[in-house]
């Protein structure tokens, strides 16, 4: 995996160029950054999948793709979509934030329904999580990452719904 | 193949953290491992399948490993369930 955590070329370069180039939307408004640097060995050593984080400016996350919602966790932090490209992915508001048990966080969608890139997914309490010292960043990650390749990252200021932050070519099916 | 019985002791269940844990852990073998629990069934290499289970503190779990290195995959997911929940 070279070029990891360099500062990539615009997505929108490589989308002309290439047709098959697929991409991974601004799940909020900020700072995107590497998710080496999260406080958390699981997210940081990219055990569950690579991608980005996301510092927060106000507490709405919206649908990084278009796809369907696989799961919603009881705790309404965690989310999972699978993107009509066949990508599944993890969009997890903080860290340690199951501990909340729910509270500060209200989710705008069900399992099993379809969703559309920009849609609101969750609203999150920023203040109650800075208040129990967890922290905030929004991390969207690829946990299908066997099915991906040429993963670039962005790592610029995002706009919500706008900025496309990763993109990536599918891997040809054997 | 191979089985073993556990409790979940952690007091937040089977979240993302711990199930991304279980899935890098389980991808290391070649067998099919699955953890059952009521009627509830899991494919423990796939996360999404893992944490709708919502597994939660106290729930009895069964852990399946089938293949030709079940025996290691059975070891390595008790040894990850005992360290992480």
């Amino acid at each position: 995996m070279f070029g990891f955590g360099k500062k990539n070329r615009e997505p929108s370069q490589t989308a002309e160029k290439e047709n098959s180039t697929h991409s991974i939307y601004a799940v909020q408004s900020g700072k995107v950054c590497e998710i080496a640097s999260l406080p958390d060995v699981v997210f940081a050593k990219k055990i569950i999948g690579d991608g980005y984080a996301i510092k927060p400016y106000s507490g709405e996350a919206f649908s990084p793709v278009s796809g369907t919602v696989i799961d919603v966790q009881e705790n309404k932090h965690a989310y999972g979509i699978l993107s009509d490209d066949g990508v599944e992915i993890l969009v997890h508001i903080g860290i340690n934030t199951v501990s909340l048990k729910g509270k500060g966080f209200k989710s705008a969608v069900r399992k099993g329904q379809r969703i559309k890139k920009g849609e609101l997914l969750a609203e999150f309490d920023i203040k109650l999580l800075k208040n129990n010292k967890l922290p905030t960043e929004v991390i969207v990650l690829i946990t299908s990452m066997d099915k991906i390749e040429n993963l670039k990252i962005n790592y610029a200021d995002a706009t919500a719904k706008e900025s496309a932050v990763m993109t990536y070519e599918l891997k040809e099916k054997k | 193949m191979k089985s073993f019985n556990y409790k979940i002791t952690d007091e937040n269940g089977i979240h993302a953290r711990p199930a991304g844990l279980l899935v890098k852990t389980a991808s290391k073998f070649e067998s099919e491992i699955t953890i059952k629990s009521g009627d509830k069934q899991a494919d423990v290499k796939r996360i999404f399948s893992l944490m709708g289970m919502a597994l939660k503190f106290g729930d009895e779990i069964t852990v399946e490993c089938s293949g030709s290195d079940e025996e290691l995959a059975s070891d390595a997911m008790k040894e990850i369930l005992e360290s992480s929940l």
